[in-house]
């Protein structure tokens, strides 16, 4: 029961601050300090929420202890259920991370601060919710509910004329919405008792009905991934966001699809829809490879860091589809330092682009006048690239290992595409650090602060001694 | 006798308003407010007496009292009470003429709807609707603003006639004794295929005029724009809820013999609704007319649902209606409260970024639009999800309606964008302090309604019995 409290608090404590952050002074010196206080707190007590949560959760499988349900008495057949395991715990640790990285890393001069704390912090809650569902109802309302915070977040970082490119996005992911609850509908139909997750694949469906049940729930949980022809809804609102919070709010939802993938989707395909297999693959491949040659089209090391992710994110998506249970544990721990290896990577790029716009000067070897950043943004870039550095190393090996042993050729185009994403990573770094445009000690360029230094390192040491002992912090 | 004369009460209280209001015009010139706190007082009292004899009859052979009639007008009195409300600080704040007039008409109309939620007699379905037609023709009378909106109340009373004349050919052709709806069911079960089909379709679409459903809606998109914003208010608000009431009777007792072939005619009206409400409000740049198709939508979706002719849906569709009906209150609630320098702006775009003037209304505002949307858990989309389960036997129908939905989805991103993204252009007129009470109780019912949604659908099995 007190776990199951527990629960609840991870899902509605970030409601509760939001509106504490809704309640801060309209004045304009103090309510960017304030909000970002009540923020940063909000989520440093749900992070320490779910660090206790871990302790109580000792296997991996979803313990009884860990799962609460809800049922209204005019519709029996509908038991809202939340439960966490190791799986859904390490997510959900991974993006309040994030969201606090992204919470330090947010400018005092962006428009519109207030709001913006104010909508990530609900849809950091509706995310919990997400993380934490169990039954096809609860898993539907928290999909599609955590959309709305998004939009209004990338709504209020667009400038005017770019709001074209944010509807087709909604227009994407509220068409996914649309054949979830479809499928949600037809499966609640049948009026069982207890619809889990989990068992979806075990229920007695007509071949019309199957075919529109893992249809629409394919469809909606490949809609949130960046694969082509859907890719370019994401990435030109990746490419358009300057703020570093919303950037990562929005990196955060194709992962959101790949732990729907690893939550519902069964391990052999549905025998209605296993035919699109080699096409689907086809495509996740062809789309991997021209995301990771298209890194070098661009001079921007923003637009270089959103193609390393759409290489990455495409990865995770390969590795799911695998017919095998046993890499499930290594696309987590993967998931979980790639979230913060690339949200650190975020807000130290948000910081340079916002001094290099204050100096008027290029981006250009802007690391050579920031030694923190300097020293914290290599050493991410060299997790990133895949060294030994951090669990994200041993977790990928294990995830293509399995990948050539489905497919050799697909292993083959895969590991093409991972070096291809790290060579542009490595070269926008060079641009950063080239000491040939080194500017005048006229131009006075800010560091990153100590704090944001100091929980920079920390991050890096959690990841090295992830390493190590990947739940090192579980006791 | 005296019993008898009490049981009309809910009606009677209505025409003893309109004396009331008629000898207060004689003896006082000047008093705009107080006419409309006579004629509040006298719906109040219409429905506290509906209320109080919830299953007392004076008429049985020709109007039906039940729970189910009591709950409609309950609803019906309620949304012309928050009308009547905004409608008074419109008269006030424009310092229009014609108060007294409205205010009649107000009463006279909501008589009339009392009597169409009531009937079960195709003869007095008949005689109301031609009250209303000719009373809702009046409403757009007094509210001629431009010549173009002169034709189209004359184009209105001219088609509304020919629609009357389909059903009162239906009703002559029948004999005096099978006019009440039961009887005239198993009238028409003798009748041939054909003259069946015509005698149920000139009922039918007769009331699809009413209903405004497409494509006999333009009457009812069309002018929502240019009519002054308390007669757009009723067409939008305030005959909905007694129109498909009296329909949905007529579905479970008139119709429901003939399922088979009516419900390819409730789809295809059903299909067209949402055809033109789509296209309609993606096409427009006018607040009312945004929401009057998407409105047209909802009837489609509506008519769909019904059009399986499964037992008990009626309840639901009544349901999702009110739902609607109530969210669209709240917006309308929001557009009263959208003031620039006196007027009441209908073009989209001068609302833009009013959410950083009025963040309170425009949050609201905001709430029922994401409502419309259909975001879970809210409520709405808790009565749209239980009514298309219904219906999950027939996937055509889910998928129309759920598409319908994702085309009308750039029209509310449209709206959310203008109002909370863009810069202010305009400069908002105060808002008062009971318009921001009002919306604080819409929201709270909403936020109550969508915690527990099995308010909603408490004892449907007894309260909403539609027959």
């Amino acid at each position: 029961m007190q776990a199951g409290l527990l629960l609840m608090l991870i899902i509605f404590l970030p409601l509760v601050g939001s509106l504490f952050v809704l309640s801060s002074k309209d004045n304009k010196q103090e309510t960017f300090k304030n909000a970002q206080q009540v923020t940063l707190l909000t989520i440093l007590i749900n992070i320490s929420l779910v660090l206790i949560l871990f302790s109580v959760c000792g296997a991996s499988e979803i313990t009884n202890s860990l799962v609460i349900k809800y049922s209204w008495h005019f519709f029996s057949y509908i038991k809202l259920s939340f439960g966490a395991d190791i799986l859904a715990l390490i997510f959900v640790l991974a993006i309040q991370m994030t969201i606090f990285i992204g919470v330090l890393g947010i400018g005092k001069e962006q428009q519109n601060q207030k709001n913006i704390l104010f909508y990530s912090l609900i849809y950091l809650a509706l995310l919990n919710g997400y993380f934490f569902a169990l039954d096809i109802m609860s898993f539907y309302i928290f999909f599609t509910a955590q959309l709305m915070p998004l939009y209004m977040l990338i709504g209020l970082s667009l400038s005017e004329h770019q709001h074209k490119i944010l509807v087709r996005l909604a227009f994407h992911h509220f068409f996914g919405a649309i054949l979830l609850l479809a499928s949600c509908i037809f499966i609640l139909s049948l009026k069982q008792d207890d619809i889990l997750l989990i068992n979806i694949d075990k229920l007695h469906l007509s071949y019309r009905k199957s075919i529109f049940v893992w249809g629409g729930l394919f469809m909606a949980l490949i809609l949130r991934m960046p694969v082509w022809p859907f890719h370019h809804a994401t990435t030109s609102v990746w490419s358009a966001l300057k703020n570093p919070l919303v950037f990562l709010a929005l990196h955060i939802l194709p992962l959101s699809g790949i732990y729907g993938f690893m939550r519902c989707w069964p391990l052999n395909i549905p025998i209605e829809i296993s035919i699109l297999t080699p096409v689907f693959q086809a495509l996740c491949i062809l789309t991997m490879l021209f995301a990771a040659i298209g890194g070098y089209a661009y001079t921007n090391v923003g637009n270089k860091l959103s193609n390393y992710i759409f290489v990455y994110d495409l990865l995770y998506l390969l590795a799911v589809f695998l017919p095998t249970d046993v890499i499930k544990f290594n696309i987590t721990y993967s998931v979980f330092s790639f979230l913060l290896m690339t949200a650190c990577l975020v807000i130290i790029q948000a910081h340079m682009m916002r001094e290099s716009t204050q100096e008027d000067v290029g981006i250009k070897g802007i690391l050579c006048h920031m030694p923190h950043a300097s020293i914290v943004y290599g050493l991410f870039v060299l997790a990133a690239l895949g060294l030994p550095v951090s669990a994200f190393f041993w977790n990928n090996f294990m995830i293509v290992s399995e990948i050539f042993n489905f497919h050799l050729y697909i292993g083959t185009i895969v590991v093409i595409c991972m070096t291809l994403a790290a060579i542009s990573l490595l070269q926008s770094f060079y641009v950063l650090k080239d000491e040939s445009c080194v500017l005048s000690p006229k131009v006075k360029i800010k560091d990153i602060d100590f704090l944001a230094f100091v929980m920079l390192i920390a991050v890096m040491v959690s990841l090295l001694l992830s390493l190590i002992k990947p739940l090192w912090f579980v006791f | 006798m005296l019993e008898n004369i009490l049981y009309t009460l809910p009606q009677s209280s209505l025409l003893v308003g309109i004396l009331i209001l008629l000898f207060h015009a004689l003896f006082t010139k000047t008093a705009q407010h107080s006419c409309f706190q006579i004629t509040k007082a006298t719906i109040l009292l219409s429905i506290m007496s509906a209320v109080l004899f919830y299953n007392k009859n004076f008429l049985p052979a020709y109007l039906d009292t039940s729970s189910f009639t009591t709950i409609a007008y309950v609803l019906n009195g309620g949304f012309a009470l928050v009308w009547l409300w905004l409608s008074s600080k419109w008269f006030i704040n424009t310092k229009a003429q014609g108060s007294l007039k409205f205010c009649i008409l107000v009463l006279l109309l909501l008589l009339t709807l009392s009597l169409v939620i009531k009937s079960i007699h195709l003869g007095v379905l008949f005689a109301v609707f031609a009250i209303l037609s000719f009373l809702q023709f009046l409403l757009f009378r007094l509210s001629r603003t431009n010549e173009e909106l002169y034709h189209t109340a004359g184009r209105y009373g001219l088609i509304s006639i020919f629609f009357l004349i389909l059903i009162g050919g239906a009703v002559f052709a029948l004999s005096k004794e099978n006019l009440s709806y039961i009887e005239a069911e198993s009238f028409i079960t003798e009748l041939s295929p054909f003259l069946k089909m015509v005698f149920t379709l000139s009922i039918l679409c007769s009331i699809f005029f009413f209903l405004s459903v497409a494509p006999f809606h333009f009457w009812f998109t069309d002018v929502s724009s240019p009519l002054i914003l308390p007669v757009a208010t009723y067409f939008n608000l305030v005959p909905q809820t007694a129109l498909w009431s009296a329909f949905l009777k007529l579905h479970n007792t008139l119709f429901s013999s003939m399922s088979d072939n009516l419900k390819w005619v409730y789809f295809a009206f059903g299909v067209l609704s949402i055809v033109f409400g789509v296209v309609g409000a993606n096409a427009s740049r006018f607040v009312r007319k945004i929401f009057a198709s998407i409105s047209l939508y909802q009837t489609g979706v509506l008519l769909l649902i019904l059009s399986t002719f499964k037992e008990n849906i009626t309840s639901y569709c009544f349901i999702y209606l009110e739902i609607y009906l109530f969210i669209l209150l709240g917006v309308y609630i929001c557009f009263y409260a959208f003031k620039i320098n006196g007027e009441y702006p209908s073009n989209l775009n001068l609302l833009k970024g009013v959410s950083s003037v009025r963040p309170y209304v425009s949050a609201a505002f905001l709430l029922q639009i994401i409502m419309l949307i259909g975001f879970p858990p809210l409520s709405y989309f808790m009565v749209e999800f239980f009514a298309l389960t219904e219906v999950a036997k027939s996937p055509l129908i889910v998928y129309t309606t759920l598409m319908g939905g994702l085309i009308l989805l750039p029209v509310y991103l449209k709206i959310i964008e203008i109002v909370s993204f863009l810069k202010r252009e305009q400069n908002f007129d105060r808002v008062d302090f009971s318009t921001y009470f009002c919306l604080l109780i819409h929201t709270l019912c909403l936020i109550i309604l969508s915690l527990y949604p099995e308010i909603l659908f408490f004892q449907t099995d007894i309260l909403l019995n539609i027959r």
